[in-house]
C-alpha cells in the first residue's frame, strides 16, 4: 500500500494496526498478505465492512477466551481466523488464503524452539 | 456540553406515542420555518455544527417544552442577533429598522435543488494515519467540554470495539466554534449494553456510536 | 499519542440572547410570521426560496427513495452486495444522495440481527433517502430510550423480537447516516421490484418495524 494517510475514505476502511514508533508495520510478510487479502476480498464484495467487523470481533473473542494475550501482538492471527470463517460462510474458495495460512504455519514452525509443539501464535 | 439535549439513557420522558399517519407539518408555520432555516442568509462562516451548538444553548426548560421547528426558530434568531444581521427590536416587531439596508444576495429558488444535491459533504483528507484498527478495543475518554461535542455522556469512560472507520471527517468540536474544520479520523465504536448500563442489561444487544479519534484512547 | 485538541473551556457567549424569549409571544405561528416578514424586508431570505424548500420535502424527497433502494437490493444480489459494501456509492447510483445523506451506511436486518437508528443528541436522519423525520424520531422519549431500552421501544411499536435476535442500535453522532435494509417478507417471490418497493415502509428503514407481506 502506498501512503495510507492519503487513501480515499473507502479504502481507508482496513488499516494495519499501528505499531510503536520505529517498529515495522508488519512483523512478518504473511501479516501483510493476510491484510491485503482481507482488503481485496472486501473490495470484491465477498463480504462487507460490517460482516468483516463482526467476524474479526468474534475471532478476537474466541482467541481471548482461549487465553490469547490482549496486547495486539496476535492481531493478524485474528485477521486470518476471521478470513477463514468468512471464506467458509460465504463459500469463497481462495488459493491465496490457503497460501497465507501456510505461510503463517511456516512462520510458527520457524519460531518454535526445538522440541516444543508447533502452534499458530 | 452536558446539556439536556444529551438524552441517551435518560428516564422519565414518557411513552413515544407515535402519531398514526402523521402529516409532514402540524401547522403551516412549521413548513415556513423549515424553508426559512434552509433559505436564509446566515452570518459568514456559519455551519451545521454551529447550528447544533446554538440549539444546545437554548434554556433547558424551553428545549424540553418547545416543538422541534420552534427550536429552529430559536437558533435562527440567535444567529441573526449574534452575527449582527438583525436587532432585538427588529425581531420583536417583525419589521426592518427604518433606513436599514436591504440585501439582494439571498439564495434564489432556482438554486435550491442543486444546493440540496451538493451540500453536506463532510469527508476530508487527514494527514495522519488512523490511530485505531478495526477490532481494536478503545475507551471513550471522560471529557466534559463546556462547548460543543458529539461525544454523548452515556459512552464516556466506557470500553468498546472499533467496527468501522470512515476516514477523515470535519471535527464538530472546533467547527462549531468557528475554529476551523480540523478533520480527524472518524470511527464507529460498538459498546455492549452491559458495558453501558450494567449487569442487568441485555447480554446480547449493543449500541454503536460514531466517534472522532480524539474522543478515544486505547483500552 | 495524538495531540488532543484544546477545545473551548467554556460555552459560547450566546446565552445573553436567551432573554429575548421572555419578550416574544409564546405562539410560534406569530413569531415565525414576523421572522419571515423581517427577513424578506431585509433581503435575508427570498419567500420563493422558502416555497422551493417546502416543495422539495412535500413532493420530491421522501421514503419512496429508500424503498426503491431496498427493493433493488432484494431483487438484485449484486446491487445488494454493492449497497452493503459502500452505501454512499450504491445509493448514488440511483441518484438519491443529497443534503443529510452524503455519507450513508446501509445496515441489513437478518434473522439474527435487527438494526435500529437514532440520534440521541439531536435529530440526525438520512433525509435524502427518507425525507423529513417523523416527530417521534426527534422526540425526547425516543432519543432517550432507544439506547437504553431498544427492546422496549420496539415493543411500543408493536414489534417483539425473539430473545436470540441481537439488536444493534446506531446512534448517529456524526454525519454518517444509517439506512436499515429490512428483511424481505416471505410470500413475495412473485412480486416485481416496483410492487416490492410499495411494501417498504419508512418505519422499517428506521428499524422500528418489519416489512409485511401484502
Amino acid at each position: 500500500m502506498s501512503n495510507p494517510a492519503l487513501m480515499p475514505c473507502a479504502d481507508a476502511a482496513l488499516q494495519p494496526i499501528r505499531r510503536a514508533e520505529g517498529e515495522p508495520l508488519f512483523a512478518e510478510p504473511w501479516e501483510a498478505q493476510a491484510l491485503a487479502l482481507a482488503i481485496a476480498l472486501q473490495q470484491a464484495g465477498c463480504f462487507n465492512a460490517i460482516e468483516w467487523a463482526d467476524a474479526l470481533g468474534a475471532a478476537i473473542k474466541r482467541a481471548q477466551a482461549a487465553g490469547d494475550p490482549d496486547d495486539g501482538s496476535t492481531y493478524y492471527h485474528h485477521v486470518l481466523a476471521a478470513l477463514e470463517h468468512l471464506v467458509q460462510e460465504k463459500k469463497i474458495a481462495s488459493a491465496a488464503l490457503l497460501a497465507a495460512r501456510k505461510e503463517a504455519w511456516i512462520d510458527a514452525y520457524e519460531h518454535t524452539p526445538h522440541g516444543k509443539p508447533v502452534e499458530l501464535r | 456540553m452536558n446539556g439536556v439535549h444529551d438524552m441517551g439513557g435518560m428516564h422519565g420522558h414518557g411513552p413515544i406515542a407515535a402519531e398514526q399517519d402523521e402529516p409532514l407539518w402540524h401547522a403551516p408555520w412549521e413548513a415556513r420555518m423549515l424553508g426559512i432555516a434552509r433559505g436564509m442568509t446566515f452570518p459568514k462562516g456559519f455551519n451545521i455544527d454551529r447550528f447544533r451548538h446554538i440549539r444546545e444553548l437554548m434554556p433547558p426548560h424551553l428545549y424540553l417544552a418547545r416543538g422541534y421547528y420552534d427550536h429552529w426558530y430559536s437558533v435562527c434568531v440567535a444567529a441573526l442577533l449574534d452575527g449582527g444581521l438583525a436587532t432585538k427590536d427588529e425581531i420583536k416587531s417583525g419589521h426592518a429598522a427604518p433606513g436599514s439596508a436591504k440585501r439582494n444576495d439571498a439564495i434564489r429558488a432556482e438554486q435550491v435543488w442543486q444546493s440540496q444535491k451538493s451540500q453536506g459533504i463532510f469527508t476530508r483528507e487527514v494527514a495522519t494515519t488512523p490511530q485505531f484498527a478495526i477490532g481494536q478495543r478503545v475507551r471513550a475518554r471522560n471529557i466534559n467540554p463546556a462547548g460543543h461535542t458529539r461525544l454523548p455522556r452515556y459512552v464516556r469512560g466506557k470500553v468498546g470495539i472499533v467496527r468501522l472507520h470512515h476516514g477523515g471527517h470535519v471535527f464538530p468540536d472546533t467547527n462549531a466554534h468557528m475554529k476551523g474544520e480540523a478533520p480527524e479520523h472518524l470511527y464507529t465504536v460498538a459498546f455492549s449494553m452491559r458495558e453501558l448500563w450494567g449487569q442487568e442489561a441485555s447480554a446480547r444487544d449493543e449500541i454503536c456510536a460514531d466517534l472522532w479519534e480524539s474522543y478515544l484512547e486505547p483500552a | 499519542m495524538s495531540q488532543h485538541k484544546h477545545t473551548h473551556a467554556h460555552g459560547d457567549d450566546l446565552a445573553h440572547h436567551h432573554d429575548i424569549h421572555s419578550e416574544l409571544p409564546p405562539d410560534p405561528a406569530l413569531r415565525v410570521k414576523a421572522l419571515e416578514s423581517l427577513l424578506t424586508e431585509k433581503g435575508l431570505v427570498d419567500p420563493a426560496t422558502i416555497d422551493a424548500w417546502i416543495e422539495i420535502y412535500e413532493s420530491k424527497i421522501g421514503p419512496r427513495n429508500g424503498a426503491k433502494v431496498v427493493a433493488k437490493a432484494w431483487v438484485d444480489p449484486a446491487y445488494r452486495r454493492r449497497l452493503l459494501s459502500d452505501g454512499t456509492k450504491a445509493i448514488g447510483e440511483l441518484d438519491f444522495l443529497g443534503r443529510q445523506g452524503q455519507h450513508i451506511v446501509a445496515v441489513e436486518n437478518t434473522p439474527d440481527i435487527h438494526n435500529l437508528v437514532v440520534c440521541t443528541l439531536c435529530s440526525c436522519y438520512p433525509l435524502s433517502v427518507l425525507g423529513l423525520p417523523p416527530a417521534w424520531y426527534k422526540s425526547a422519549p425516543y432519543r432517550s430510550r432507544a439506547v437504553i431500552d431498544p427492546r422496549g421501544v420496539l415493543k411500543e411499536f408493536g414489534l417483539e423480537l425473539p430473545e436470540h435476535v441481537k439488536i444493534r442500535v446506531w446512534d448517529s453522532t456524526a454525519e454518517v447516516r444509517y439506512l436499515v435494509v429490512p428483511e424481505r417478507p416471505a410470500g413475495t417471490e412473485k412480486l416485481s421490484e416496483e410492487q416490492l418497493a410499495a411494501l417498504v415502509t419508512r418505519d422499517s428503514m428506521i428499524g422500528v418495524a418489519k416489512v409485511k407481506a401484502p
